[in-house]
């Protein structure tokens, strides 16, 4: 009776989140559609950043280093830069493995640091792979440095483009809806997945590195093997994830992936509550939202005082940080957090 | 019987510091041996060698006729030798029951793929180790507590959730660095008796203790450590009769 309950309570958030593409389009234009579509790609990203920090406890400050080697895997792999043009079936799998190869490689040094050491090595690991990018021209152009690769494919599934309107039983269905939908099938699929593992042997051997690794490695856990999975998989996500991000986007460049970006990211996780799923992604998508929605900052002075007081972008960024202030001094465990850091912040 | 464990000629060095010298250790199968010395004497040095958190510089550790791994402790863990900590380590904001279930990590086998597609292969390993942990619960005597956040419990229940998560590894000797430091007379007599339990399953022990006089009704055999070196080896009577023990340790635990 109660499960009945619950899975029709699924079933209407389900519902809800389809139909959300065309309320958003219909309230507040196009537009926002295309912030959905980008926010839905933060998601992901977090996500995958969850299972490193979230589940297995790696403060990793250079995670979107693995968003720009699956965005440019899918630029090098469908563009006139090397003339190939792969179809997405092929491109993300790629993409996947590219990433994860990488989130080994990158997590392997790091193997023996902890906390604030690992925070910095992994930071550094991420500049060093936006500098690779900027200047990876010579001596043959890979990835065209800092003007990045341009008339990217875009997002394509046989016949079907997402970057075209398309009419379905009728239905006039907008490119970026569809879009949204692919994205959000991504989506539904991380959860999947990283809820599944969340729940399993080596969810529960993650959450018990991330207590204590000595007493893990003496339990019999191999927690090598066991952290280069956690970084191997979060890169995969973020794979993916970028993937998707350079075949909407069209063009990327290494602008994309700065240590703002990765900070962000580890915003979204900390700020919705590590650990937690569904916390993640209502951080991802705050976070993703709200720069958005301070944007018309200078039409609002102009209302308000009729001249414009402070300049638009500094104020966003300025309201932007009392916002993660506040909401980090209240609720430090983050919006929906799991039940262990509730705990941690709440008995001692 | 063949032997457990061998310990052979053990050294180790901290910079200047000799933490161990020559030590050697053996423990016959479902037999409890205990390791005795004042402070800073060792013990503790021992058991992170023998466990493989530390690589020794000198000496050899045979488990069951094959080397032990140094240096790798899950690998340790997996041969059957788990140890307990003298400073609790238990996953402190796990469930107790959780804490246990982690403990069949290194005999189970479910991997990325298993996780995901959840077959029945799974879906019975999964429900294994979850009676297997309520039975190993039942055994030390916290099934009332299963769903409690681990770092509430008390002291002693921290203990005994930590034999449990050992034994959950299926081990053929359960190392305990000072199982009893800091409890009353009544919890000593509950660890008592679950280490003679745990014995009688077939279970070896090696045992570091300060209170010899606990040690000595609970060992066949003691082996005395002092400045990293063995002092002495024997049963608990001539243990307590060796001079030399009395001299280097009995003597100065009874002024201090």
């Amino acid at each position: 009776m109660i499960a009945g309950l619950a899975r029709f309570k699924r079933l209407w958030m389900l519902l809800g989140i389809l139909i959300l593409p065309w309320a958003v389009e219909g309230l507040l234009g196009r537009g926002w559609v295309r912030i959905l579509d980008f926010a839905l790609l933060s998601v992901l990203l977090a996500i995958g950043l969850n299972i490193v920090v979230g589940y297995a406890g790696l403060l990793d400050l250079g995670f979107i280093a693995f968003f720009g080697v699956g965005a440019y895997a899918y630029a090098l792999l469908a563009s006139p830069q090397f003339g190939v043009h792969w179809p997405l079936w092929a491109i993300l799998p790629t993409g996947v493995l590219v990433a994860a190869s990488f989130g080994v490689a990158l997590g392997w040094p790091t193997l023996g640091l902890r906390g604030d050491y690992l925070a910095i090595v992994t930071m550094g690991f991420g500049e060093i792979i936006r500098v690779f990018l900027n200047n990876l021209t010579a001596p043959i152009n890979i990835t065209n440095g800092p003007q990045g690769i341009t008339m990217i494919d875009a997002l394509h599934l046989g016949g079907w483009s997402f970057a075209r309107p398309h009419r379905v039983w009728g239905i006039p269905l907008p490119a970026l809806v569809g879009t949204f939908y692919l994205f959000l099938l991504f989506v539904l699929l991380a959860l999947f997945l990283s809820r599944r593992l969340e729940y399993s042997r080596i969810g529960r051997a993650w959450m018990a590195i991330r207590e204590d690794e000595i007493a893990a490695a003496s339990m019999g856990l191999d927690t090598r093997r066991l952290k280069l999975l956690a970084y191997a998989l979060g890169a995969a996500f973020g794979g993916v994830s970028g993937g998707l991000f350079a075949g909407f986007q069209g063009f990327v460049s290494p602008e994309s992936f700065t240590l703002q970006e990765s900070v962000m990211i580890l915003c979204m996780v900390v700020l919705g509550g590590m650990g937690n799923l569904r916390g993640v992604v209502v951080g991802a998508l705050l976070l993703a939202f709200l720069p958005e929605v301070l944007r018309p900052l200078g039409d609002w002075q102009q209302h308000w005082f009729h001249h414009v007081l402070i300049d638009p972008s500094t104020l966003r960024l300025l309201l932007f940080g009392i916002a993660l202030v506040i909401l980090m001094r209240w609720r430090p465990e983050g919006l929906l957090p799991s039940r262990a850091r509730a705990r941690e912040w709440h008995t001692s | 019987m063949n032997t457990l464990l061998e310990a052979k000629g053990i050294s180790k060095r901290f910079g200047g510091v000799q933490a161990l010298h020559d030590v050697s250790l053996t423990v016959e199968p479902a037999s409890i041996v205990g390791l005795i010395g004042p402070n800073g004497a060792g013990k503790t040095t021992f058991f992170n060698v023998l466990t493989g958190v530390y690589v020794p510089d000198a000496g050899t550790l045979t488990f069951a006729g094959l080397p032990l791994p140094a240096g790798q402790p899950h690998r340790v863990a997996r041969a059957g030798l788990v140890r307990t900590f003298q400073n609790i380590r238990v996953f402190p904001q796990m469930s107790v029951l959780e804490n246990v279930m982690v403990g069949f990590h290194g005999r189970t086998h479910c991997g990325l793929l298993g996780a995901w597609f959840k077959g029945p292969a799974v879906r019975r390993e999964e429900r294994e180790i979850l009676e297997g942990a309520q039975e190993l619960l039942e055994w030390v005597g916290l099934q009332s507590m299963a769903q409690r956040v681990a770092s509430t419990l008390s002291y002693g229940a921290q203990r005994r959730l930590e034999i449990a998560r050992a034994l959950a590894t299926g081990p053929r000797l359960l190392a305990l660095d000072e199982p009893v430091a800091g409890m009353n007379g009544t919890e000593r007599g509950h660890m008592t008796e679950l280490i003679l339990r745990i014995r009688a399953a077939g279970i070896a022990l090696l045992v570091i203790e300060h209170d010899v006089r606990w040690i000595a009704q609970l060992c066949e055999r003691i082996t005395v450590l002092d400045y990293g070196q063995r002092l002495a080896e024997g049963t608990p009577a001539e243990i307590q009769a060796n001079p030399r023990v009395i001299e280097a340790y009995l003597g100065h635990s009874s002024h201090g």
